[in-house]
This record gives structure tokens, sequence and C-alpha cells, in this order.
């Protein structure tokens, strides 16, 4: 149909599009308290230091889930938060917007639609322990304030880093590279 | 008691409530089952007419001698049935009631089946109670033709003035040293916007002038006893050091007073004497001494000042009053939230962030600014002005005190300010930043469509930051504006923060005095939210305005005028009928060992010495037949009227046959 070709494809239509009431079920689930209770004020957004700098938008993505846009699992800015809690800490409904953010990245990694610059921090973290592994202007400044060059992490102590490839295998998320990683290529 | 007993049991449908749940019809040939019972039929709504002549009718055709209805709860309709019972020409007392709706269909909605058991079981051990209930008689006692009113904002100084028009004599106990409470403290009124002073100070005239109305300020209820219709109540007028009668309000002793002092009646804005009345409209225009500031420099008792009409004394004590009334109505309104608590908006770190009823004193005529709406930073006029509502209220975090109830008045008071300021201060903006626009009573939406008119700015988010320019002192606004779906950052001369309404701190006295209780949200409860909003759960004392939740000046004013006519009824009937569930001691029995005295939360029972022996006594009329009494008494002696301990056994047998 051709006026369904030109609809812009946002344009969301209550009762013919397919929302999952399930989703914000399972975002509790996860550990998204309260997230049921979003009435919407912005409290979030505005409080949020990303949300300032990117398209992170805290209380869309709380709109979404509530509503089960599953799309929101697709939105590469949910990868954005900092997880520096203080949407959660001013939300007038005490819901932890943070760990529903962090929710709905574990089930769009679940869906394989977790950003490849993110499997390639898993790389990171498989190979090193670090998201963000140590470097030299790091360790100078590191030397110049007293510190030993590494801090006492894998980077201290490799043998630990086989234990954190056990963590990455047992989650599931070492499986799920794989396969992404095979379905880039 | 050796009647046969002849019992009827009245199985109501409560629309679906009941009937939606459980078979009524198999719960009435089950109640024929059962011993005593000589009748059993259902209703669809056996509160209704047709459904209380049911009743009525069925104890003479079937010669009932007891009545059981299975129905709601007690505390909706026990009183109906009772009358119904009466009617039938059975003492009311013969009747219980059985609740199947609240305790059953109405909690056990998922499970029918145990629904329908439970059901049965209640019914069963009622018919078990209503065996063994003996006829009891109502008590009247007369009741003193006076009311005390508690607090004298509007809606005391309302309520006191529909008092003492009806004729009745009321004394209005105010803590302050005027009369008047927030209302005063208000410039105009939303949505007509006729100013507060115009509407409110012929009010506190007329309390002055009303030959009924006994006026204490500067006065608190320091004891409460006694019941409806006989309270003995001591008030403590507070010292003002000023003989009232001597004082003609001429003001010299504030002139020559050195002392400063914040007005605590400006909230600060603004200073006061020592020697000071807290605004000038002050009723009654008497002059109150701060002991706790006065350097007792005598300078206010000279020639100059108060001089021959000597009117100051500073060891004046204070002084203790009793009063009797009848009845007692509590206003004692509110405090605000105190928003400072609220660290990310910057109350009092930043000059430029005041609250709303801040805002009413630097608008108001007789205000620190004369009516020049200011910022506290340089004096200069605000150009815009950023509105932060919901300032503690909708808001689930118990840590920073705020409140998740809606206060009902600062949307309504924000739009007016931003009228205000369009008004005052050509080319200002306001901006208000809201999550929903609450205007809901006569002519607000009106009000609002008017202030958008106007040039408001409307903005859909909630503040999460307020930060200060340290030169400029100008403030920096970060929200949401969810409508657009974006963060904004506004710059403004000016925030106001439109905070919550929270109980007010000296209720919390009165209610142990007066044995109230409040709601989770910490206003005082009310004996039912709907039908009964004015009164509360201890008979003779109403409530008006505020002290029982949020409400702007129009719904105050009806509560208050409410209260006072549910006040006025014991007064004018002349006594008060007392429910005669009380305990009474068996004096053969009674070792007077005093451990009643002790666990009455009521002060109901006393120790009396009878023929060199002392005998516990319970007060009928301050008896609440709580039962507390009686489960305390080692010998045994305080039977409980109603709930004695052979029908509390029967009950317990009835249920244990069914196991």
């Amino acid at each position: 149909m051709a006026s369904e070709g030109m609809r812009d494809p946002k344009h969301y239509q209550l009762g013919k599009t397919q929302f999952d009431p399930d989703l914000i079920k399972e975002v509790i689930a996860l550990g998204g308290k309260n997230a049921q209770m979003c009435y919407q004020c912005g409290t979030c957004t505005a409080s949020c230091p990303m949300g300032q700098r990117s398209g992170l938008r805290v209380r869309t993505v709380m709109r979404k889930a509530n509503l089960g846009m599953r799309d929101v699992l697709d939105d590469p800015d949910l990868w954005l938060c900092t997880t520096c809690y203080t949407c959660s800490d001013r939300c007038p409904r005490r819901i932890m917007a943070t760990d529903a953010i962090i929710a709905l990245r574990n089930i769009a990694t679940r869906e394989k639609k977790v950003p490849m610059s993110m499997i390639k921090i898993m790389g990171a973290i498989s190979k090193t322990g670090h998201g963000v592994p140590n470097n030299e202007a790091n360790m100078k400044n590191r030397v110049k304030v007293g510190l030993p060059e590494n801090p006492p992490t894998t980077h201290t102590y490799p043998e630990y880093i086989k234990d954190i490839n056990k963590i990455l295998e047992v989650t599931g998320l070492l499986k799920i590279r794989e396969e992404m990683e095979a379905e880039s290529q | 008691m050796d009647e046969e007993k002849r019992i009827g049991v009245f199985i109501c449908h409560c629309g679906t409530n009941i009937a939606g749940v459980i078979d009524v019809k198999e719960l009435a040939e089950y109640a024929k089952t059962l011993p005593n019972v000589a009748h059993a039929e259902d209703y669809t709504y056996m509160c209704s007419t047709p459904g209380q002549a049911m009743i009525r009718d069925s104890i003479k055709e079937n010669n009932l001698n007891g009545t059981v209805v299975a129905a709601c709860s007690p505390r909706l309709h026990e009183p109906t049935f009772r009358k119904a019972t009466e009617e039938g020409g059975v003492n009311s007392f013969l009747f219980s009631m059985a609740n199947i709706r609240e305790q059953d269909t109405w909690v056990h909605m998922e499970e029918p089946e145990k629904a329908m058991q439970k059901a049965k079981d209640v019914v069963r051990m009622e018919v078990a109670r209503a065996s063994m209930l003996e006829p009891l008689t109502p008590k009247t006692v007369p009741v003193e033709k006076a009311a005390l009113v508690i607090g004298a904002g509007i809606a005391g100084i309302q309520a006191s003035l529909e008092l003492g028009d009806a004729g009745i004599k009321t004394y209005l106990v105010e803590k302050e040293p005027s009369i008047g409470g927030n209302m005063s403290r208000l410039d105009k009124t939303f949505p007509t916007l006729d100013c507060s002073q115009c509407i409110l100070t012929p009010k506190m005239v007329d309390v002055e002038r009303n030959p009924n109305i006994e006026l204490m300020t500067y006065s608190e209820v320091e004891d409460v006893s006694g019941y409806i219709g006989n309270f003995d109540v001591t008030i403590r007028q507070k010292s003002r050091y000023v003989y009232e009668d001597k004082c003609n309000g001429c003001g010299k002793c504030q002139e020559v007073c050195p002392v400063s002092r914040p007005n605590e009646f400006e909230l600060g804005l603004m200073p006061r004497k020592a020697a000071y009345v807290p605004f000038p409209q002050a009723v009654p225009l008497k002059f109150t001494i701060d002991m706790d500031s006065c350097i007792k420099c005598d300078l206010c008792k000279g020639e100059e000042a108060c001089g021959d009409l000597e009117a100051i004394d500073f060891d004046k004590p204070d002084e203790l009053v009793t009063v009797k009334v009848g009845s007692i109505i509590v206003a004692t309104g509110f405090d605000m939230y105190d928003v400072e608590r609220k660290e990310e908006w910057g109350y009092k770190v930043f000059d430029n962030v005041v609250t709303g009823i801040e805002m009413e004193r630097l608008i108001s005529a007789s205000g620190p600014t004369g009516g020049n709406i200011v910022r506290p930073s340089d004096g200069q006029k605000p150009k815009s002005v950023g509105f932060v509502l919901c300032a503690g209220s909708r808001d689930q975090d118990e840590e920073d005190g705020a409140k998740p109830y809606c206060s009902r008045v600062c949307c309504m008071y924000s739009l007016k300010h931003a009228h205000q300021l369009i008004e005052k201060i050509p080319g200002c903006v306001p901006y208000l930043f809201y999550m929903d626009i609450r205007s809901f009573g006569k002519a607000y939406e009106e009000f609002y469509y008017r202030i958008q008119n106007e040039g408001g700015k409307f903005i859909r988010g909630r503040v999460a930051r307020i930060t200060e320019d340290p030169v400029t002192k100008n403030l920096t606004v970060t929200a949401e504006d969810t409508l657009l779906g974006t963060p904004v950052e506004m710059e403004v001369d000016l925030v106001v923060l439109a905070n919550a309404v929270v109980p007010a701190e000296s209720t919390q006295k009165l209610k142990t005095l007066l044995t109230l209780s409040n709601s989770p949200d910490g206003w005082l409860l009310e004996a039912h939210p709907k039908l009964n909003p004015m009164s509360t759960t201890t008979d003779g004392v109403f409530l008006a305005g505020m002290c029982q939740g949020p409400r702007d000046i129009p719904d105050v004013v009806a509560h208050a005028a409410a209260a006072a006519a549910a006040a006025s009824i014991p007064i004018h009937r002349g006594s008060v009928t007392l429910e005669p569930i009380y305990a009474i001691v068996d004096q053969e029995h009674c070792g007077g060992c005093a451990t009643c005295i002790g666990v009455c939360p009521y002060g109901a029972t006393e120790l009396n010495e009878v023929d060199g022996k002392l005998l516990a006594n319970v007060n009928e009329a301050k008896c609440k037949g709580c039962g507390t009494c009686g489960s305390a008494c080692p010998s045994g002696a305080i039977k409980m009227q109603h709930f004695t301990n052979e029908q509390i056994m029967s009950e317990i047998e009835a249920f244990a046959q069914g196991w």
C-alpha cells in the first residue's frame, strides 16, 4: 500500500503496532525497581550528564519500556549511560532508572542487538580484564602521583584473566560475541 | 434469657460485590440449618428501603427475637440494621453483623470456594453470638452549650463565626499573637484575584465583635479531659507581658524598642521589634513583648512610650484557664515543606530562589517591599521568573521529607503569581515548569487559559537542577521539555519554588490530647473520607480546613462550615446518646488493684473509695469499649457489655464446630 509506504516509521499506531506488555515486567525482574511507576516528568533526562552531550533521553527510554516498544533495544543511545545514578537519585517516584537501562542492555545483548563497539570492548575485557586497559600516558600519571604503574587488578595479576573469561563464558557473553562476530563477517 | 431463641439471618448480595463471588442462596439455605435460626433469606441490597422493610416485617411474621445480617462492614451499616431491628420491635443490641464483603468476597474473590466456606463460618459465628446477646439501653448525657475551636486561620475563623451566629458560646484559641493564620500572609487569591486582606480582615473583625465568641490569642490548649458534651479544656494563655485591657494598640512601645528580630509573620524577610504586633491589621491589636529577645531596657515603659497607660508588666505570668465545652473543632492548618532539603534546587543557598509563600510577601502591598516585586540579591525587578511546581509534592522521596500527595494549591497560586508578574512588571516572562496543571476548581481552568493568554510560558518537565552565576546571581534552571523531548537550560532572574503543604507541627500534641489519629500521609484522619470528612473517631471532636488534608480557601471555608454544623448538632439537641458498649465493674469482685487504671487508653477508669474500700469504676461516657481493662483485670471483675466472655467464647466455639 502506497499510503503505508509513505508513513513515517516512527508513526506508531496504538492497537495496530505490536506493543509487548511483558517488556516492562522483564525490566523489573532484571532489577529496574519501580520502573512501571514512571510519570514522565523528565527529571532523569535533565539530570543526565550524558543527556547534555548526546541523544540519550532516559525518560524516553522509560516511556518505551513501559509501553513495550521493543525498538528501544535497538537504540544505540542506550549504551551511552555511564551509570552515574543521578537520575535514580533525583527521581520523585524512586525509580531505579539506571538499573532499568542496565536491564534493557541485558535484554538487548541476549537478542544480539548490542552494538559491535561494545563487542569490541568485550574483547578487551577478555584479553586484559579491562574494558579500557591501562596505557602509557596513564601509567606515567600514576607514577607521578606515587602509585605503581598498574592498579592491583588483572594488570598486576594476569593469572586471573582466565577467571574473568570464565564469567564471560558462564553468562553466555562469549558465545554471543562469537556468533555476532561470525555474522558480521 | 430463658425465652426460646428465634434468630433471623439476612444475606445481602451487595449487587455483585458478594453475590458475584459466592452463592448467596446456598448460604441462606445453610443458615437455616444452624441452631436457633428460625428464618433465613437473601436480597440484592439489604441496606435499601425494601431490604430494611424485609428485616422489620420478618421479625413480626416469624416472631424473631434476634437478627444477623451478613453483608458489609459494621462500620458502614451497623447503625442501619440496628434501626431496622428496632423497628421490628426487637432491642437493637440483639442484632449482630456478619462481614462477608470486606473480609471475605472482596479479599478472596479469586478463590470463590474458600470464600463460601469463610462466609459460612462467619454466619455460623454471628448466629452463635446473636443467641448470647443481651438487650442494652443507650444512655443519654447532657451537653454543655459551648464549643472550642483550636486554630484561628480562615478555617477556625469561619467555624467560630458559624457557631457564634448559631447562638453557641465559642472559645477560639490561637497560638500566635494574632488571628488570621496563613491566609493573612497572602496577597491576592485565585482565581478571582480578590485581595486576601480585603476578604479576610472583615471576618477577623467580626470574630472580635461577635458577642458569642471569646477570642484567646497567644494561647495553647494544654489539657483536654472528658467526652462529647462535657469536655474540660485547660488553656494556657501565654503572657504577652502586656495587659490586653490596658493596651490601646498605639504602637509607641514598638517605636522606642531598640531590639531587632526577624519577623516570623514576614518569614524573616523583614525585622520586627521585641515589642510587636505581627502585622498592622492584627486582631486583636494588642502588643506582645517577646521576652526571649527583650533586653529589659524599660524604654517601652517610659514617659514617651506606654507611660501612664501602664499596660506593660515584665512579671506578668502565663495564665491557665479552664473552660467546659460540648464539642471541639480542630483547625490547626498546615506548615510549608522544608524545601531546603531538596539540595538540587538551592533554596537558602542561592539568594534568588524563594518559596511560594515568600513570593506572596514580596507581592503583597503590606509586605517588606510594599508590593514591589524585586529579587533578593540586588533589589532589581526580575524580567524572567522560573516556577518549580510540585516542589516536594507528588514525590515519593521520604528521605528528603517530600510528600507523595498533590498539595492542591501550588498550580493555582503559581498561575496567580505569573499573572501578577505580568501585570506589575512590563515585559516580565514567567516560565512554569510543571508536570500536570491541576486547575480543577470552579473557574480554575478558565484562569489557566487567561494566564496562557497573558503570556505565561508552560514547560512540561520537572526541574532537575538549579545553578547560580556567582557574579550576576542569575539562575540556570535545567529540566527536560518532555513535549519536545530535549533537555532545556534556561537562565532566569528569580526562581519560585511552589513548595508542598505539610501537616502542622503544632497538631502533634493535640493528636494525643484528643486521641485523634492520622492517615498515612500525616494529615488528621476523618471519620469517613467521603461521607464524613469533618468528623473524627473521637465523638464530639471535628476537623476544619487543612489539618485534615490539602485544600484551597473555598474548600476550607466549606469544610469549616460543615464542621461547625456537625459540632452544633449535639449542642442544639442538648443531650447525646452514648453507646452502651462500655465496661462495667462487678464491685463485689474488684480488689482495687488499679491495674485497669494504667491500661485504659481513654482515661475512663478511676479508683474510688467506697465504705473504706478502694473500688474501680468505669466512666461510661469516656469508655470506648475497647475491652483492654477487662482482659487486664486479674480478678475477672470487669465485664465488657456487648462483648462478654460468654459471647466471645460462643463465637469461638461456633468457629471450631466447622472444622
